[in-house]
């Protein structure tokens, strides 16, 4: 009787169980992203890299000789995929360019959905290679021998990516704008001033023009806010006492050193200070450029929609701008990249580092990308996410050794 | 002025002729022929204790309205003389017995034997929460012994969640804490206007000034932690118009009496998680020496007994003795003092960085009352009451002084001048220490008599008060000056010793008038005027003429309408009085080579002393009120008040600008100054040094005041019910319903003013913090805004033959607003410098036809030259917040009260009963906050009686 009741029992149970539908588990997703080449050229667009990055886990597949790159066995989820390769001036001279000038193709899909089978198609753009670019900020700050937070020795810096050298005198050095409530989405900047024809700038820097400042090759522009040794009291920190400018405070709290030349300051949006106000969190971007323009001309714009305010940003014009770098605060939640303040024709991505509320003496850096004539080249892709990593070791003017 | 006004007073009392000399006349015979002779009656009392049968010694004994007193001596007896004929109230209290109220009718030389009942739990009557004090004065709750401890309240603080309006809260003695009375934000006049009289002798905060400038959030009300509960016998906490008896008030205060009389050895000590608290008293019968009470008190908490990073000490005593000196002089001293010891700092498992704070509070004080029984016609009852109290506060600081830019200036310079200035590139650890020593003399003289006129009574009462408030405290100092603990412009240190000290005199007159129009019909009436004046021969004196008026009128058998007017004023305290010297430093030159060579940094010091504020007035509150009692048709009775406590012109800072010129020293000054060895790299202190001849810049700063003035605005209105259901006998439970509707609304009437926007300037100006000018908007237009409305159900088990009585107690709070509005604003005029180099300002108004003109950088309009800052850009729009509205929530707490036989007896409590503390989203975001956080507590308490 007692086993009769069991039978009936797991035949009932066979029988529901047959019911239930696995359809809704989750399932893996595949998907292609095929590679479109830039207007106006036709690149071979096989054999390259194209890299799908989640939570800084990356996954890398090469592309066919179609272009296509097909990522397989993906946990549905929302990733950024972006792919960069260069062009010498004679490859870019064969694919349809109208000059002989080495480029960089890249190209980025950021927050991009994947949850089934689907093809993305991945516009690329074509960037001439930069003699100037930057290579180095130090925003984050640190932590003194007492545990205090140590601002004073952030710092920029610029390489000479060229076998030339250069000179710097004029070069500008713009902050975007970094309101805990973004001031202009790069919607809003799209649909105001034309598609990634503008971006917001905070704070203007100019080197000065009064004599040239030459760059050797592989040499470096070191620009901070106080040129001391911040290393008393603060092992975290750096001997700046040797950089090449130093942005002169005005508020008595910074030490200005009469040896370093200064740099002019062109606009500065906040009251009471003049330095450089390089976000600790990571919400930096820098970007460089050189005009003939005057620059205390450009427009200057409130929050969006607004037609008053206390601060007033400055509308630069993107098509200038010779590099650009973005940091997003990388939060406990995630980094959002909605905050980005740098169109993708400038910074097709970001970088970030560990820390979420800066003080840990990280520094954002270029990876090294080769040796060329005897001295570095660094990763230039015009996406931070690829060229740039952070580090809290790597001292002012310093580089990874290019390992082969 | 001031001598119109006491000159009365003084006259009326020397009337009296105060016959010591009556001290020797201790004959009853011969009191018996002078009161015939004055044609009054004797009403001699016996008070003695019901079960013992013995005398009680030293009792407050009463006759209302007359206001006749006396004490019991030595042989429980006291003698009221030269009583009119008639019926009257005889109130008697004394400590640890049932008050006794009943009517007397004196025909003749009367003699009463009275029996009081010590208080316990087996009696039918207990009072375990607040009782509303009589219509026809001021409205207020009186909290008994009873009720103190079944609260198992650790201090005057926890005393508060009694009175209807008062959210219930956990005990929690390490965080200071104030009255504040009828307003829904904590508000830095009412907390200093709130006024806690210890045995006759308001707790002085006049003479406890704070470094630094003038602060809104500091709060400077009396401590209330600082006051042991078991010494307590009853507080009365006045919402209402008080008795112009009281002053140097705003909001409300509250009256305390501590234990006198012959009580059991009582040992006491509660504990719960965060808090233990013991405490052990006695009062002793001396025979003909009278009676002498003590009280020791210890009591230590933890802020958080899971982290140690906060704790508190209180060690409190007193000692009282009461005596009836001769029969017509009775007297009471009291010697008290209080340890109270803060210290914040890391927890014992974390790093210890050396970081920590702690504050000390010392205070003995001596009270003495004394009381002569003259029984004239116009000198019933001389008082006097004298105190004297001295405070040793010190506070400790050590911290890390944060660099983050790495360089500090160190700061010393007391006068305006350019000084070269040592500095720190690094941070470093710190001690700032406080001493303030205020010392408070208090003195009064009150008498009182009574008139009986066909149906009317008056009871009138007078008095003249001093008080004297000083500090001798050696103020704010560093351990080391060239590590100073607050490196900036408010950390000059200040020695307190140096204020002037503050006199106060005052005088008052209060009629109690009662007229009895049928045994229905009665109207009571109090009606007072006060006066005061401080520092009244000097510039910056106050004076405050303060009427206040209570009246009640019995409409029917069952419903009594009553009203009030009256102004309350708090006199400005030293601080405010005497504010300390502002200061403000630019940097001159900052010359910091890195090669070895010489480096330099000078500052610019600019001093404003405002000295003392001539223009003070004092801060005073208008209350109004008006309600309706109510006794329902069983033992229920409903009172519903609705009032209006209006403060127009509290303690505020006052903006006012002055302006002074910088100037940034060109290369070769620099240098010359360093080849003259001018560098305080190595030094101490600053070292004066010229001002730039030919600067490289000059700029134009403007600095405020730090003046004080009467510029916070404050009004509290709302209704507050008390509804006492009466009790279901089957139950052995009464049920009492408090609940209050309140609104508060602060303001600023301060000149608003503000920069240029950073917008509208260029770099020039937006790098160095300057604006050309100062923009003038309209004032009191912006404000905050808080409703509440709440109610709080009581009900009361009384089970007399289990001795034993359990409360439960559930709060709701139904609504909760607030709003902050900003108006949007035209500028209505700027300030400039007035170009003469005196530092003084101009004040230009634009008027409406200015709006579509310009005003230039340096501070003149144009209509046209629109190269300046376009007038209408000056607007300031906001988008209007919307009011924040919190959900319902509700709490509850329990708590039992059991004797054990006579030997004594535990209670037990539990806040926040059902832990409910929710997660609930209020109207304006999505993200739900945890409510009810920290209201959980329990504990216990076992008392002995030996």
């Amino acid at each position: 009787m007692k086993l009769k009741h069991n039978i009936l029992l797991a035949a009932c149970l066979l029988l529901f169980s047959a019911c239930v539908d696995f359809d809704d588990a989750t399932q893996a997703s595949s998907v292609t992203v095929q590679l479109l080449s830039p207007e106006g050229i036709s690149v071979d667009l096989g054999g390259h890299p194209v890299t799908m990055l989640i939570g800084g886990q990356s996954t890398i597949v090469t592309s066919d000789a179609e272009g296509k790159a097909e990522f397989r066995n993906i946990i549905p989820d929302v990733y950024d995929i972006s792919t960069s390769w260069s062009l010498s001036a004679a490859e870019y001279l064969a694919a349809g360019g109208d000059e002989a000038v080495a480029m960089t193709l890249s190209g980025s899909l950021k927050s991009q959905m994947i949850k089934g089978s689907e093809v993305l198609n991945l516009q690329l753009q074509a960037a001439p290679d930069r003699d100037i670019i930057i290579g180095k900020v130090y925003f984050a700050g640190s932590k003194d021998n007492n545990n205090r937070s140590y601002m004073a020795g952030k710092y920029i810096e610029l390489f000479n990516q060229s076998d030339d050298s250069v000179d710097v005198s004029g070069l500008y050095i713009g902050m975007t704008e970094s309101e805990s409530t973004q001031a202009w989405t790069l919607q809003n900047l799209n649909d105001t001033f034309g598609y990634q024809q503008a971006i917001l700038l905070k704070q203007i820097y100019r080197i000065p023009a009064d004599q040239p400042y030459w760059v050797e090759p592989g040499g470096t522009v070191l620009i901070c806010n106080s040129a001391t040794d911040h290393t008393d009291g603060n092992d975290n920190e750096n001997d700046l006492s040797d950089a090449d400018f130093e942005v002169k405070d005005v508020s008595g709290n910074y030490q200005n050193n009469p040896a370093v030349p200064a740099m002019e300051m062109i606009y500065q949006v906040y009251t009471g200070t003049s330095v450089m106000n390089l976000v600790q969190s990571g919400l930096a971007g820098v970007v460089i450029f050189r005009t003939e323009q005057n620059v205390s001309d450009w427009q200057k714009v409130y929050k969006f929609g607004k037609s008053t305010g206390l601060l007033q940003f400055v509308v630069c014009p993107t098509n200038i701008i010779q590099d650009g770098m973005e940091s997003l605060t990388n939060k406990t939640t995630g980094i959002d990249v909605t905050t980005k303040r740098l169109h993708d024709n400038i910074d097709a991505g970001y970088t970030y580092i560990n820390a979420t509320s800066g003080w840990n003496g990280e520094v954002v850096y270029r990876k090294t990308k080769a040796l060329q004539n005897g001295h570095k080249v660094l990763v230039d892709t015009n996406n931070s996410s690829n060229d740039f990593q952070a580090s809290s070791t790597i001292k002012p003017r310093e580089y990874d050794d290019y390992e082969e | 002025m001031p001598a119109k006004w006491i000159l009365p007073f003084l006259v009326l009392i020397s009337l009296c002729n105060v016959p010591l000399s009556a001290q020797n006349a201790t004959s009853r015979n011969e009191v018996k022929r002078e009161t015939r002779r004055k044609g009054g009656k004797t009403l001699t009392l016996t008070l003695i204790d019901k079960t013992y049968q013995e005398p009680l010694i030293m009792a407050n004994c009463q006759l209302l309205p007359i206001g006749a007193y006396a004490a019991t001596n030595m042989e429980g007896r006291a003698v009221f003389e030269n009583i009119p004929e008639g019926e009257w109230q005889l109130e008697i209290s004394y400590v640890g017995y049932e008050s006794v109220k009943k009517t007397v009718n004196v025909q003749g030389d009367t003699q009463l034997k009275v029996e009081m009942q010590q208080q316990n739990l087996a009696l039918q009557d207990v009072e375990v929460v607040a009782r509303q004090n009589t219509t026809g004065e001021a409205t207020s709750s009186i909290i008994g012994r009873q009720a103190i401890d079944h609260l198992q309240a650790n201090s005057l603080a926890d005393i508060m969640q009694l009175i209807p309006g008062q959210l219930m809260t956990n005990s929690d003695l390490t965080s200071q804490s104030n009255l504040q009375l009828r307003t829904l934000v904590n508000n830095n006049t009412s907390a200093f206007g709130s006024s806690v009289v210890m045995d006759g002798v308001p707790m002085s905060n006049n003479g406890s000034p704070t470094q630094g400038g003038f602060s809104s959030t500091a709060f400077v009300g009396t401590d209330l932690r600082q006051i042991s509960a078991d010494d307590i016998q009853e507080v009365e906490v006045v919402r209402g118009i008080p008795s112009a008896e009281y002053g140097d008030l705003t909001s409300g205060m509250m009256v305390v009496k501590t234990k006198v009389g012959v009580t059991p050895w009582q040992l006491k000590a509660k504990i719960n998680p965060g808090t233990q608290n013991y405490s052990v008293g006695k009062g002793l019968k001396l025979d003909k020496y009278g009676t002498l009470n003590f009280n020791f008190d210890y009591a230590k908490a933890w802020g958080d007994p899971r982290q140690k990073t906060r704790s508190f000490d209180r060690y409190t005593g007193s000692i009282g003795w009461s005596k009836d000196i001769t029969r017509k002089w009775d007297m009471t001293t009291k010697v008290r003092f209080s340890l109270g010891k803060d210290w914040s700092g890391n927890d014992p498992d974390a790093i210890d960085d050396g970081t920590s704070s702690r504050n000390d509070n010392r205070v003995i004080s001596l009270n003495h009352n004394g009381n002569i029984h003259l029984n004239k016609k116009f000198a019933r009852a001389l008082r006097y009451t004298f105190g004297l109290s001295f405070t040793e506060s010190t506070s400790r600081n050590t911290s890390y002084v944060s660099n983050s830019s790495g360089l500090l200036p160190i700061l010393t310079a007391r006068e305006s001048g350019y000084y070269s200035v040592p500095w720190e590139t690094t941070s470093y650890l710190a001690t700032g220490r406080t001493e303030s020593k205020p010392g408070n003399l208090f003195f009064k003289v009150s008498n009182s008599f009574f008139i009986k006129a066909g149906p009317t009574k008056q009871n009138f009462k007078m008095g003249v008060e001093y008080k004297f408030d000083w500090n001798e405290g050696k103020g704010y100092y560093n351990d080391d000056d060239r590590h100073p603990y607050r490196p900036n412009s408010s950390g000059r240190p200040r020695a307190f010793s140096d204020i002037p000290s503050l006199h106060q005199l005052s005088a008052y007159a209060e009629d109690n008038f009662r007229w009895e129009l049928n045994k229905v019909n009665i109207l009571k009436l109090q009606a007072g005027v006060r006066f005061s004046g401080q520092q009244m021969l000097k510039d910056e004196s106050t004076f405050a003429l303060s009427p206040r008026l209570n009246a009640s009128f019995a409409a029917t058998k069952w419903l009594e309408i009553r009203g009030g007017y009256g102004l309350n004023s708090k006199t400005p305290g030293m601080n405010y009085l005497y504010p300390d010297k502002k200061y403000a430093d630019i940097v001159a030159a900052n010359y910091m080579p890195q090669d070895g060579s010489e480096q330099i940094l000078i500052y610019q010091t600019q001093m404003y002393e405002v000295n003392r504020n001539k223009h003070l007035k004092n801060a005073t509150t208008t209350k109004i009120e008006a309600g309706v009692d109510i006794k329902l048709p069983w033992s229920g009775k409903l009172s519903l008040l609705g009032y209006i406590d209006k403060t127009p012109k509290g303690f505020g800072t006052l903006t006012d600008y002055v302006t002074y010129t910088n100037s940034l020293y060109a290369q070769d000054q620099i240098d010359a100054l360093i080849a003259a060895g001018n560098s305080a790299a190595n030094s101490n202190v600053s070292i004066p040094v010229a001002s730039p001849v030919n600067p490289t810049l000059t700029h134009t700063y403007f600095m405020t005041t730090g003046k004080v003035g009467n510029t916070s605005s404050t009004k509290n209105q709302g209704i507050e019910m008390d509804f006492d259901l009466g009790e279901i006998k089957a139950l052995h439970t009464s049920f009492y319903v408090s609940g209050a509707y309140s609104e508060t609304k602060t303001w600023n009437k301060d000149l608003e003013t503000a920069n240029v926007r950073t917008a509208l300037l260029t770099t020039d100006y937006t790098s160095y913090g300057l604006t050309p000018f100062k923009v003038v908007y309209p004032s009191g237009l912006d404000y905050s805004k808080y409703r509440r409305f709440m109610n709080t159900l009581r009900t009361v088990t009384h089970i007399p033959a289990l001795k034993m009585v359990a409360s439960l107690t559930a709060q709701a709070v139904w609504f909760d607003w607030n709003h902050s509005y900003t108006a949007d604003k035209q500028a209505i005029g700027w300030i400039t410098d007035d170009g003469t180099g005196s530092g003084n300002t101009v004040y230009h108004a634009i008027s409406s036809d200015m709006r579509n003109g310009y005003i230039s950088y340096a501070g003149a309009y144009s209509d046209t030259d629109n190269t300046g800052i376009k007038i209408s850009d000056l607007d300031l729009t906001y988008t209007d917040k919307e009011p924040t509205k919190n959900p319902v929530t509700w709490n509850m707490q329990a708590r039992l009260t059991k004797e054990l036989g006579k030997f004594g007896g535990f209670s037990c409590f539990v806040n926040n009963c059902l832990f409910y503390e929710p997660f609930k989203s209020s109207n304006k975001t999505s993200t739900r906050t945890q409510r009810n956080t920290s209201s959980f507590q329990f504990g216990c308490e076992i008392y002995f009686n030996l």
